[in-house]
């Protein structure tokens, strides 16, 4: 690939208008409220493409691609049985609490909801998490200088994450979404004339179907009645693990997403806001998941598609068979853009959480607003710093998907069940919450750690495992999976159900939190937040907003079965 | 706040008029082949005009909504001061009325304007002279806001006059 200096141009000027709009914006930043939440002045559709965009890092783009060159089509699962459903559910039932309770974090929503300890233990398992992601992200980054441009790994990783500490140090969530916004348009025009270029390589949708022989490849649903199939998981396991608990889980209580629709003007703002990015969402396997299944037949054999670091390389590769300079520069940019926008998603909700509901709350209680300000901003400077030793974690992982997913059922998943609870039933005690939420995840955890050791021979064992040796061929049989992502879909399913099952028993049998400390906070015992505002014309309601999202969804799904 | 438009229309503009002229002078058109036939092909052209015209949308949606919200921003102030001046005038009034000699009772009681009329309308003591038309903060916005709605060069210095106070829209 001859990367010539047009492309570094085009690179240099992108770098130069991030960092600018930070420097722009730093002026704005005088408390900590403009800093962390943007001042709640952000309008819907800025919230609404930030939402989306925080969410296109590394996972949609090059992990996207990489996972529908390894299992076909129904990559785009992710979308339309994942992600869709979840955001609409998160706009009409759950953003009411989230923005009508005024709290400035998820973690803080559980602190008022339970009790400390709940926050606590989210908020650490939160700022891990964000710290991991953001790692992918730069990982991410620095690969793909690294193979396009020849740039040593460590340089590539540092400059990138030199970027995003100048813009969100200087402008906090308003800089971090504002910059957002642009990485989204950005993203659009680099990516999508190589779709656009690929299928009329190929001869539109019906070539690529002739080209690829795997029937379940091409198919959402054909295959999925079994485990015979790409994915190695059947429909009860896609519907479960990604359809409703990891998805879920991640739309609906992931802080870095939620923190975008906090920043809204006002509750119907804040709801609208994961619609605005629903849309667009829909049809985002068109620039994502189509690009890996066009790398498989596009792509000519000698480079190898199919070992474990080109799947992640698809989008790259394509870039550079199909892009003559200065469009190279630009589909460079579109990624360098989805991971900027992926690390700074996470830092920002990283410092937030860090400041408010870890530092505030147990290190510096009482301190002026600028005081907090301040650490916001090491925060974020710490984040980044660790961001960069998570990034050499992240080469071990076959797939940047897989390594994601994984983390997201260490910790969503059953924090999704203690929001299910918390959200929709009164009754749901503290205690429970607390101890359902702590076992949750010891379980998902556990789970893998058994699942990578039935792998190995009792025999090989290393002698700290030897007492578990008697286990392995009995465990063998259910924590076996065809798949990595089938792993993690089950690991979900598993983690939800136990901290599901605890909360819930334990909570019949401890004291609940009296009603009039949960007003505002539990469904059914608020009133709606949006009562108060003038009335809005119907198209502009998030129910006709939704529920329109859902059946473009449902009707792509029946196409493409 | 900075309205994200202006600096995403700029970017946009830039690159995509970089692209143009790199696409049009520098590089030449390549073979693309399709599985019928094949076509020349240079594809930073589309793209950069593409790009170009996007940005420049955004350019023109930023000012637009300047101008409009500067706009709406000085209605709001005008129908404000209308709505003082009508209970300064009520409360002259209401003077002249309880002290039964119509032309003696032009001075304002300071405090109880201001209860009423917070600004620059409550220490009038002479209403003839503050409400002639020259001075008259109303009828001057009002003249402002016509010339603004007007558009023009007029438009653009009274826009940039203002300090939106809320500038961002659904």
């Amino acid at each position: 690939m001859n990367v010539q200096f047009i492309d570094y141009l085009v690179i240099g000027i992108y770098f130069s208008f991030v960092i600018g709009i930070g420097f722009q914006l730093k002026k704005q930043m005088v408390t900590s409220e403009d800093f962390f939440l943007a001042g709640h002045r952000i309008p819907t559709w800025v919230t609404g493409l930030a939402f989306l965009s925080a969410n296109l890092g590394a996972i949609e783009v090059m992990g996207m691609a990489a996972s529908a060159a390894q299992y076909g089509v129904v990559t785009a699962h992710f979308y339309w049985v994942g992600a869709i459903p979840a955001m609409v559910f998160l706009s009409l039932f759950m953003m009411p609490f989230y923005y009508g309770s005024k709290v400035r974090s998820v973690p803080e929503y559980l602190k008022r909801r339970f009790n400390e300890p709940t926050r606590a233990f989210n908020a650490l398992s939160f700022a891990v998490m964000t710290i991991l992601m953001s790692g992918i992200n730069l990982y991410a980054m620095a690969k793909v200088f690294q193979i396009l441009l020849h740039w040593d790994m460590n340089v590539s990783i540092l400059l990138a994450a030199a970027v995003v500490l100048v813009y969100v140090f200087l402008g906090g969530l308003t800089s971090s979404i504002y910059n957002e916004v642009i990485q989204f348009f950005l993203i659009i025009f680099g990516l999508l004339p190589l779709s656009v270029l690929g299928l009329l390589h190929i001869g539109g949708f019906d070539g690529l179907s002739q080209r690829i022989t795997n029937m379940g490849m091409t198919h959402l649903w054909r295959d999925m009645y079994s485990t015979a199939n790409p994915l190695g998981v059947d429909w009860i396991g896609l519907l479960g693990g990604l359809g409703f608990v990891l998805s879920f889980g991640y739309w609906c209580t992931d802080f870095l997403v939620i923190q975008r629709a906090l920043a809204a003007q006002n509750v119907r703002s804040a709801q609208r806001t994961p619609l605005v990015a629903a849309f667009p969402k829909i049809f985002f396997p068109f620039i994502t998941v189509l690009p890996g299944l066009l790398a498989l037949v596009i792509l000519p054999p000698s480079l190898e598609l199919g070992t474990k670091t080109d799947y992640d390389m698809a989008i790259p590769l394509m870039m550079g068979l199909m892009y003559p300079n200065g469009m190279l520069g630009l589909g460079l940019t579109a990624l360098l853009a989805s991971f900027m926008s992926g690390m700074a998603g996470n830092v920002t909700a990283f410092n937030t959480v860090f400041t408010f509901d870890i530092y505030q709350s147990y290190i510096a209680q009482n301190k002026s607003d600028k005081h907090y300000l301040w650490v916001g901003r090491i925060a974020t400077a710490g984040g980044i710093l660790v961001s960069i030793l998570a990034a050499y974690l992240v080469m071990n992982f076959p797939t940047i998907m897989d390594y994601m997913q994984l983390i997201f059922s260490f910790f969503n998943a059953p924090l999704f069940a203690t929001f299910a609870l918390g959200m929709f039933w009164v009754r749901t005690t503290p205690k429970a919450a607390f101890i359902g939420l702590v076992c949750g995840t010891i379980a998902t955890v556990a789970h893998y750690f058994l699942s990578e050791m039935v792998k190995i021979e009792p025999d090989l064992l290393p002698g700290y495992l030897a007492p578990l040796a008697p286990l392995v061929p009995v465990l063998k049989k259910t924590l076996t999976y065809q798949t990595v992502m089938a792993g993690n879909f089950w690991r979900a399913i598993y983690g939800f159900l136990v901290c599901f099952i605890l909360t819930f028993v334990i909570s019949l049998f401890t004291e609940p939190k009296r009603k009039r400390d949960l007003i505002g906070l539990v469904w059914g015992l608020s009133k709606k937040p949006s009562a108060q505002l003038p009335k809005e014309p119907w198209y502009l309601s998030p129910t006709f907003l939704g529920v329109t999202a859902l059946l473009i969804t449902i009707v792509i799904n029946i196409i493409l079965w | 706040m900075l309205d994200v438009r202006k600096p995403m229309g700029l970017l946009f503009v830039i690159l995509g008029a970089l692209l143009f002229v790199y696409g049009y002078f520098f590089s030449e058109a390549v073979p693309f082949y399709t599985p019928d036939s094949w076509f020349p092909l240079k594809l930073n052209q589309p793209v950069g005009a593409f790009m170009f015209i996007f940005g420049a949308m955004m350019l023109a949606l930023a000012r637009f909504v300047q101008l409009h919200t500067a706009d709406r921003e000085l209605g709001e102030r005008e129908r404000e001061l209308n709505r003082a001046e009508r209970k300064r005038q009520r409360a002259i009034a209401k003077r002249e009325l309880a002290a039964g000699a119509p032309d003696d009772s032009a001075d304002a009681i300071p405090g109880e304007l201001e209860d009423d009329a917070p600004g620059e309308l409550a220490s009038a003591s002479d209403p003839g002279s503050t409400l002639s038309k020259s001075d008259d903060p109303s009828s001057t916005l009002a003249k402002s806001h016509d010339a603004n709605s007007a558009g023009g060069s007029s438009a653009d210095q009274k826009s940039d006059d203002i300090t939106p106070t809320k500038t961002s829209e659904e």
